[in-house]
């Protein structure tokens, strides 16, 4: 759920480790791309999951978007380096005032079941998902107050609140765009019977074990898509789900750890490595006790050596992390690069100053996964060093949320932070007050101001600058321990081309084909 | 013709079924709810405000007190159908039967080479009492029972699948689908889980075996100069056939729990596996229906096994 699968989530930043990818990465190609691809084949995937829903409106957890990707469009798309906002299903938008979103739409897009997709149709998934009793979507949506079908292939959103973030939160799951007729006729069924205007349409999905999907003829990029269909095994070990590729049973594993790196290297199977927005780090409760006192949550950044944990946990191949954006994210800021480096006695000194000159005692949680459990050692041990002694409780992903963030039992929690598709989104979701992911409930001064700030610039270059102000507020604050950014490691068969990773870290396919 | 009182004890042992299915499915549906964890927050998504989870738990009746939602469950198996998943909104029946077939499957490939093997060893190894042979395959078969399943599996794929390419590595296909692939999916799986049963039923079966060779009455056949074949096969298998019987029904029980491994390791879609992943989400309906379906199965090859040595040693019958 949630953070946890927050686990998912992914770009490319050194972008590959071999020498053939570096330099297809330097002409910004997909891995294995060819000048004209072949059409054709049906690619074989071990996913580590199944969806939690295919219906896009009820979806849980990020890892949903490998399967609702093929089927579903969504209104605004995403640069896959960098999560730059590009048209999707929407052709142009802009906010004709502060508090009016409009948004000009594709007219040459039918469902898979032959229903054109305009106006009528996206306000009907937006009131669906502002609406309806089970909807996951409602706080993406919260900024909106009503959606007009303002023409034809126009839509106008009212919004209660000023929010330029919209567009960004519409390349999410609140802007895949399904079938109005078919959910209508389907009802509670249309999980299992999705219809949209994606590249492949939904062919089965057998619980726990296939879903499978074929080539729209029909699909509005022209050439596009390669495949002819695509086929999920879930197979919910990544070694069975490597083992299954090494047999040629599948011809791809995503998802991989960088454990199994050897593995992948002595069958010679082709990969990519590749940062994601996804952020290890160490969540923090600073509404109480020691954590309250930002000396304390200061020394905390200063005691974790990120290098030596990035080598310990990662083999030192992920990106390591200062702030909540990876270098390649256009919300990057520099300014809090390194605003934390290792320094142990500064840490001591901090504790020292705050009452804790003897030492400290905190309460940590997260999952019991042999995976974090490696991670939270080497925290508990970084830590440990300045006197910062840890009680570490390990539950299962949603129980160490359920802990951490709704009945507020730890100090800290270390899980995945999967990140948001627009980043005054993701500053949002973590440090806002009234946001579930701050499990404190409160904010520094400033920080709902700045916040605002990044919500009311169109421009993404002032943007940017604007998110820096926010950066640096959080950074000042050590309201998070950043540790290391996530990595998107996926093996695959060396007929398999064109595969592109993204910064979301989500599953796209629509370039892939297999060798001519 | 069964006899009345056979009849009377067939329908005793179905009418047992109730009962132990219904404490069966009640402690399960209680230890679901004593361990940690939520399903409101998982089917709530990963944005949801308190709020909403309040409203989800609501909505999916989580909210009722646990007796209540377990009657509702049983409401629910009273008409004749398993309920749906919370989480995928399917029909459990359907899913589970789909899924059985490939776990008894693997279970039955299982105890079959188990018995085809273990019986063998037991009388090679009782009938030279004390030679190398006994004492080496009576260490091979201790070291069998210690030998983990998962890791034997995983060796398995290792040498055969991803080395001789002989068998698939992952996966499982349907008996309709042809009958030579089926077993060629389920091979590798059904050797690792049977190391275990070789083991347990060539150490139970040779002491039993030796026991029966021991006895005054071989001494007697022999004397009267029976062969050692007619002895074997004709007097002693008959005496040890309850042991042999009793041995292959604990076995096939405990097969059914071992495959949640094998599963997970060959990537099968059995009940197994479908068991852990609605275990981990809290899934209840489904976890309620795997473990109704699973102890049925259990009750009916208990019922079997006592049938069978009924049958062979009608003593048994009026104890």
């Amino acid at each position: 759920m949630g953070l946890a699968e927050i686990e998912k989530a992914a770009i490319t930043r050194r972008a590959m480790m071999t020498g053939t990818l570096g330099a297809l990465a330097a002409t910004s190609l997909p891995y294995g791309a060819v000048a004209a691809q072949r059409k054709g084949g049906v690619l074989r995937i071990s996913y580590g999951f199944q969806p939690t829903s295919l219906d896009p409106t009820f979806g849980r957890q990020g890892g949903d978007f490998g399967f609702l990707y093929p089927v579903f469009e969504t209104l605004v798309d995403w640069e896959p380096q960098s999560l730059q906002p590009k048209p999707g299903l929407a052709t142009s938008w802009n906010f004709p005032d502060p508090k009016t979103l409009v948004m000009k739409l594709r007219e040459d897009v039918v469902f898979h079941d032959g229903t054109p997709f305009d106006g009528a149709a996206a306000k009907f998934n937006l009131d669906r998902g502002l609406s309806d009793p089970k909807s996951t979507v409602k706080a993406d949506l919260a900024s909106v107050d009503s959606v007009e079908a303002s023409g034809k292939h126009e839509i106008a959103l009212h919004l209660k609140r000023p929010n330029i973030a919209l567009p960004g939160i519409l390349s999410d799951r609140a802007g895949l765009m399904a079938s109005p007729q078919a959910i209508q006729k389907f009802g509670d069924g249309f999980a299992h019977n999705p219809i949209g205007t994606g590249p492949w349409a939904f062919v089965q999905w057998r619980d726990n074990e296939l879903v499978s999907y074929r080539r729209n003829d029909y699909y509005r990029v022209k050439g596009l898509p390669y495949l002819d269909g695509v086929d999920f095994h879930i197979i919910a070990d990544a070694n069975t789900g490597l083992r299954s590729v090494i047999a040629g049973e599948n011809d791809f594993v995503q998802s991989l750890s960088t454990a199994q790196k050897p593995v992948v290297d002595k069958a010679g199977l082709a990969y990519t490595f590749a940062t994601s927005q996804g952020m290890f780090p160490l969540w923090l409760n600073y509404a109480k006790g020691p954590l309250a006192d930002i000396r304390v949550r200061q020394a905390l950044n200063y005691a974790v050596d990120r290098d030596a944990y990035n080598k310990a946990t990662e083999l030192g191949l992920n990106e390591v992390a200062w702030g909540v954006f990876p270098k390649a994210h256009w919300a990057y800021s520099a300014g809090v690069d390194q605003a934390y480096r290792y320094n142990p006695d500064k840490a001591k000194q901090l504790l020292a100053a705050a009452g804790f000159a003897n030492g400290l005692d905190l309460t940590m949680t997260g999952p019991n996964d042999q995976r974090s459990t490696q991670r939270q050692e080497v925290v508990m041990e970084q830590l440990k060093a300045v006197g910062v002694r840890i009680k570490l409780t390990t539950l299962s992903v949603n129980d160490s949320i359920k802990a951490f963030f709704y009945d507020k039992q730890h100090d800290m929690l270390l899980i995945l932070w999967g990140g948001r598709a627009d980043p005054s989104a993701t500053y949002d979701a973590l440090f806002s007050k009234g946001s579930p992911f701050n499990a404190s409930g409160v904010e520094p001064d400033g920080f709902a101001d700045a916040l605002a700030a990044s919500q009311a610039v169109p421009d993404l270059k002032q943007r940017a600058a604007v998110l820096g102000k926010v950066a640096q507020i959080v950074s000042d604050n050590a309201l998070i321990v950043p540790l290391v950014f996530d990595a998107q490691y996926n093996a695959f068969t060396n007929s398999v081309k064109g595969f592109e990773p993204n910064l979301f870290g989500r599953m796209r396919l629509d370039t892939v084909s297999f060798e001519s | 013709m069964p006899s009345f009182w056979g009849l009377r004890w067939v329908l005793s042992r179905i009418f047992h079924l109730g009962p132990v299915a219904l404490l069966a499915t009640f402690f399960v549906f209680g230890m679901l709810y004593l361990v940690p964890g939520d399903p409101a927050i998982t089917l709530a998504g990963e944005n949801a405000t308190p709020q909403h989870i309040e409203d989800i738990r609501a909505l999916y009746g989580l909210d009722r007190p646990v007796v209540v939602q377990y009657a509702d469950w049983l409401g629910h198996v009273a008409h004749g159908n398993l309920a749906v998943s919370l989480l995928s909104g399917e029909p459990v029946a359907g899913e589970i039967a789909h899924r059985l077939p490939n776990t008894l499957l693997i279970v039955a490939g299982a105890l079959g080479l188990s018995i085809l093997i273990g019986v063998p060893l037991s009388i090679a190894a009782a009938l030279q009492p004390g030679s190398r042979f006994d004492l080496w395959s009576m260490a091979i078969a201790s070291t069998g029972v210690s030998i983990p399943s998962f890791w034997l599996a995983m060796a398995l794929v290792s040498v055969f699948a991803l080395g001789f390419h002989w068998f698939p590595a992952t996966g499982a296909t349907s008996l309709s689908d042809g009958l030579g692939e089926a077993l060629r999916h389920i091979v590798l799986p059904a050797v690792a889980l049977s190391a275990n049963g070789i083991a347990t039923i060539g150490r139970q079966l040779r002491v039993a075996f030796a026991d029966a060779l021991a006895a005054p009455y071989v001494r007697t056949l022999r004397a009267k100069g029976l062969s050692r074949a007619a002895i074997l096969w004709k007097h002693c298998l008959k005496n040890v056939s309850v042991s042999l019987l009793t041995v292959i029904g604990l076995l096939a029980n405990r097969l059914l729990g071992a495959t949640i491994v094998i599963e997970i390791v060959f990537a099968i879609p059995g009940i197994g596996s479908m068991v852990v992943n609605a275990a981990i989400n809290k899934d209840f309906p489904v976890v309620q229906g795997v473990v109704l379906v699973t102890v049925a199965i259990v009750i009916a090859i208990n019922m079997v096994v006592d049938g069978l040595c009924r049958l062979i040693d009608p003593r048994i019958a009026r104890v």
